[in-house]
């Protein structure tokens, strides 16, 4: 350690411990608390006091699968099929619920008398593989911030700040969950327009796979070797008019020195072409709009436009252990006008890391402010709270967790957006309808997927 | 409002097809989902899909005729058509496209248009008091348009596109991408046409249908041609591309005597013209692509030797006739570089031709021992161009910007000097050259398109404004067909994209182009480049993919 610990502690105060002052981790006796009061990933470990969040034992067992689970399918069946709610959430109790409810969350049950939110049992069913706890173990001690916080040094195959102290440590802690690495899937994009008709904008085939979690790389050979931690090849197989165009993007710890590159593959004209900078604040389209190219799964991005203020942990009703709406539902029956049917949509209160961020002066982003709330298990589920023109809330996103507990491995790809303002909400990658899931590839995959010129290979 | 009147009258006597539209919407719009035909298989590595795109065009001509255009015979008929705000085309495009793949290593592709137009009737119009008729007669016989024009104006017709196999082989570390049958291939980085690029008669284009039909993807108007192609994965960093034709086919351009057409007929029978020399089979070429990490980009490398998918249109031969002929065994030596600066994708190209067929007498021409061709020369040929997205603003939800700066310059001559057309080698290139359609040493082209776009502007719907911009703002090119100064085309759009499959466009084309009187021109005037000053036109697309 460089720098005496009082003055460590000075620095905490202002919360600006980041940039060139960063020291390595956390120290030796604190990181004792993983395994002991704290989880391996440095959750807590004990159940709440009321007995509504229960102890983290472990997680979903490999070996007690669901009956109708078949490995291999692509759909993890609800390992808690004859759960009832335990209550619904509406207009009418929201009061009693206030402190546990994201701002959007309140809003939509404001807004719609039929929206409600049926919160079930919580069940705490994320599990880790071994050697990705050990790696948290380790990158406790040696995971740093860089670069104000930009760029992230010293970690691997596990979520870098298990006992993170700010908000960009929470944020790459997001950024890196272990999340369904490697896979190939086939996912459907909706949005449902301000009339209640879903729009199907697009049924992608995705590649994915992050050398972060490369289980034979250690830190220096993955910053030798490119430094990505997500890597993704699409092609669309749907609407008609795309179909055949594919995209590649590449995201590396260091975002500063390697920015986010992108590659696509028009099939109309046949060329391969790097791409031009989709970031930020960019509106997609393709998802009517609601969301912005750094809100994919809540934030992908570079974190140099906002102030990341870690404001501490509480008990919230986020989606949870969706496996019901997110594998075994049709869209037909999810997509109901102004909101998601809420009978699909399972809650649980679970304890979330919240982290405010708040657009620094002088820069450009249609977003002023936004809350995020992460599971303290970091199973990847969470919210968010967007607020734009004067302050306003203007947009809420919800990602959902379905662990493959026959791995284990946590898992958090399906997520939903509403646009307050708009009234819009779009789906995206849900995996219910015929033809749609979720494959790992436990072997990887072949040496030459992720380049450019794999990409007319995966398009025509 | 005759246009109107127009429009209604042909969808009455065009019952089928409106009836056919409708259908096809009402189907649509039941089923929102709409997704193509995944064609159910038995076998999950087995994949077919069959995707359908269906595309109504309608326009019409905006500008009166201006009377140098409308009264030279090089250009009378296809001025003499159409009268201000007459339909100049209502057209009804089909483009169907087969897919299959097996374990998404292997498999074929099939493609198909048809398409039917009633704005072309069975005859053409001429100018009777045109100036210069006995240099440039009528193109047709009593005006009745030739089977040609017949089949890709009129319709209805069909043509296959793309009908090949493709298979991924490893071989070692590395993968060979194999594609063999009629397929297009268009290699560098060029944004917006291929003229001066290392692309450059690489597939032969589909002027007819790129100029006269908005909405026509480059699946459509990059024609395909038969042969063997491999783009070759080496390593993460390294690929080889490479290309062995089997077949050879022109670039169609507009035909004589239709709206956007010179005089010349092109495809089949003509008045006072002999069939084409065509060009051959055999097309080559190479290429290295190479992605090093400290550059963050990629350089291409390329060679190619082809023969000319544009020609010398009316090289003159016996009796005074004329024929069209294509130049063979053009050399092609090119370096491109694509990279991400500052959020934008630039690409630039560097190309230099040898044995590049140039502008050339339009009076002469090297005769039967020496194929009736023109000069020949070593040109080169440059462009850089960039791609950038801008996020909200309060214009705007978000907007594409590409430009293209494009030039070319001659080397030099190396065949029949004697024969090109420009200050020094012939001497009506000795005053006003550049007016006379004389080369200049460099040209330099500009090409800008802004779209911004507005989402969900109503339910379902997003709204786009296409402007683009590009003028010829220097010189007259060296290379046969390769551009001349002053030539501007200006377009303002409106696209409704709704509920993803269905798109709405509407929009207004001006050109502009050097143009003047000549009394000293047996044709009474001067037009550089195509005649379409006097051509501005509105046009309405729908298209629906399914």
């Amino acid at each position: 350690m460089r720098y005496p610990p009082r003055i460590i502690c000075a620095f905490l105060l202002m919360g600006t411990l980041l940039g060139n002052t960063a020291h390595a981790g956390v120290s030796a006796k604190e990181a004792l608390q993983l395994g002991a009061s704290l989880t391996p990933f440095g959750a807590e470990k004990a159940g709440n006091r009321e007995g509504t969040i229960p102890a983290y034992t472990g997680g979903l067992p490999v070996n007690d699968l669901p009956p109708d689970f078949q490995k291999g399918s692509g759909r993890w069946t609800n390992p808690f099929p004859n759960e009832k709610p335990l209550y619904a959430i509406s207009s009418k109790n929201i009061g009693e619920h206030a402190n546990q409810l994201s701002e959007t969350s309140k809003a939509l049950l404001q807004r719609y008398p039929t929206y409600h939110m049926d919160v079930y049992p919580s069940h705490r069913s994320v599990a880790y593989p071994a050697w990705v706890l050990d790696n948290i173990q380790k990158n406790a001690m040696n995971a740093q911030l860089a670069k104000e916080g930009l760029a992230l040094e010293g970690a691997i195959g596990g979520i870098p700040f298990p006992i993170p102290k700010n908000g960009y440590e929470v944020m790459w802690n997001h950024m890196l969950v272990y999340n369904g690495y490697p896979a190939e899937y086939r996912g459907r994009n909706w949005y449902v327009d301000t009339k209640g008709n879903a729009v199907n904008t697009g049924d992608l085939t995705v590649s994915l796979q992050s050398n972060y979690y490369n289980p034979k790389w250690g830190a220096d050979e993955l910053k030798k070797n490119g430094n990505s931690f997500f890597e993704t090849a699409y092609n669309f197989t749907a609407p008609p008019n795309a179909v055949g165009n594919a995209s590649y993007a590449v995201d590396t710890l260091d975002p500063v020195e390697q920015p986010r590159r992108a590659w696509s593959y028009s099939a109309a004209s046949r060329r391969i072409r790097i791409a031009q900078d989709f970031t930020y604040d960019m509106p997609i389209a393709s998802q009517g709009g609601v969301t912005t190219y750094d809100e994919g799964y809540l934030f992908l991005g570079r974190l140099d436009l906002f102030d990341y203020k870690l404001l501490g942990k509480r008990e919230m009703y986020i989606p949870y252990n969706n496996y019901r709406l997110v594998f075994q539902s049709g869209s037909a029956q999810i997509l109901t006008p102004k909101h998601l049917n809420p009978d699909d949509v399972r809650w649980e209160l679970h304890r979330v890391w919240v982290v405010e961020a708040t657009r620094k002066p002088g820069k450009k982003h249609s977003i002023s402010r936004r809350i995020f709330y992460f599971d303290e298990d970091w199973s990847g589920a969470g919210m968010s709270d967007a607020y734009s023109r004067n302050d306003q809330l203007s947009k809420g996103i919800f990602l959902a967790a379905t662990p493959l507990y026959d791995v284990p491995m946590p898992m958090a790809r399906c997520y939903w957006a509403y646009d307050l303002l708009d009234n819009i909400y779009t789906v995206i990658q849900h995996f219910g309808d015929p033809g749609m899931g979720y494959k790992l590839k436990a072997e990887g995959f072949a040496p030459l997927t992720f380049t450019p010129d794999a990409l007319p290979n995966r398009g025509r | 409002m005759k246009s109107i009147q127009d429009f209604f009258l042909l969808c009455q006597r065009h019952a089928l097809l409106v009836l056919v539209l409708a259908i096809m919407d009402v189907m649509l719009l039941c089923t929102q989902q709409g997704n193509a035909f995944p064609l159910p298989t038995n076998s999950p590595d087995l994949q077919l899909s069959w995707n359908n795109t269906l595309r109504y065009n309608w326009g019409t001509r905006m500008q009166g005729r201006d009377p140098r255009i409308a009264n030279n015979a090089l250009y009378d008929q296809g001025d003499a058509l159409f009268d201000r705000y007459d339909t100049i085309t209502n057209r009804l495009d089909w483009l169907s496209e087969f897919d299959l793949s097996y374990r998404e290593r292997y498999g074929l592709r099939v493609t198909a248009a048809a398409w039917h137009d009633t704005a072309y009737g069975d005859f053409g119009r001429s100018n009777p008091n045109a100036l210069g008729t006995g240099a440039a007669p009528t193109s047709y016989v009593d005006n009745e348009f030739t089977s040609s024009v017949q089949r890709y104006y009129n319709g209805p017709s069909a043509e296959l596109l793309d009908a090949f196999v493709f298979g991924a082989f490893d071989v070692g570390q590395a993968i060979w991408n194999v594609k063999m049958g009629r397929h297009a291939l268009v290699w560098g980085e060029s944004l917006f046409g291929s003229t001066h690029a290392v692309s450059y008669s690489q597939a032969p284009s589909d002027g007819l249908k790129a100029i006269s039909n908005p909405g026509a993807s480059a699946k459509e108007t990059a024609l395909p041609l038969n042969q063997l192609s491999m783009l070759t994965q080496i390593n993460p960093k390294i690929s080889l591309v490479a290309q062995l034709g089997f077949e050879w086919r022109p670039n169609r351009i507009p035909e004589g005597g239709t709206y956007f057409g010179a005089d010349g007929v092109n495809e089949g029978p003509n008045v006072k013209r002999l069939a084409a020399l065509e060009g051959g089979s055999g097309d080559v070429g190479f290429g290295i692509n190479w992605r090093p990490t400290w550059l963050d980009g990629m350089l291409g490398l390329y060679a190619r030797r082809f023969d000319d998918k544009g020609g010398w249109l009316a090289q003159v031969a016996d009796d005074g006739q004329t024929r069209a002929v294509y130049a063979r065994d053009i050399g092609l030596i090119g370096v491109t570089l694509s990279k991400n600066i500052g959020g934008s994708s630039v690409g630039v190209e560097l190309s230099h031709r040898s044995n590049d067929p140039l502008v050339s007498d339009g009076a002469a021409s090297a005769g039967p021992a020496n194929g009736y061709e023109g000069a020949r020369g070593d040109t080169w040929h440059g462009l850089i161009n960039g791609v950038s997205s801008f996020g909200p603003s309060p214009l705007y939800h978000s907007s594409v910007l590409s430009a293209e700066l494009t030039w070319s310059r001659l080397d030099r001559v190396t065949d029949h000097p004697e024969l090109y057309r420009a200050q020094g080698y012939l001497p009506s290139c000795d005053s006003d050259p550049t007016m006379r359609g004389c080369a200049d040493k460099d040209f330099m082209s500009l090409a800008v398109s802004f779209v911004p776009t507005w989402l969900q502007v109503y339910p379902g719907v997003d709204l786009e404004m296409p402007l683009f911009f590009s003028k010829n703002f220097h010189g007259n090119a060296p290379s046969n067909g390769g551009g001349n100064e002053g030539f501007t085309t200006f377009k303002v759009g409106l696209t409704a994209k709704v509920y993803v499959r269905h798109q709405f466009d509407l929009a207004y084309t001006i050109y502009d182009q050097k143009i003047e009187d000549a009394p000293d021109s047996i044709f009474g005037s001067r037009v550089l480049g195509a005649p379409y000053s006097d051509k501005s036109w509105l046009s309405f697309t729908y298209q629906v993919a399914f």
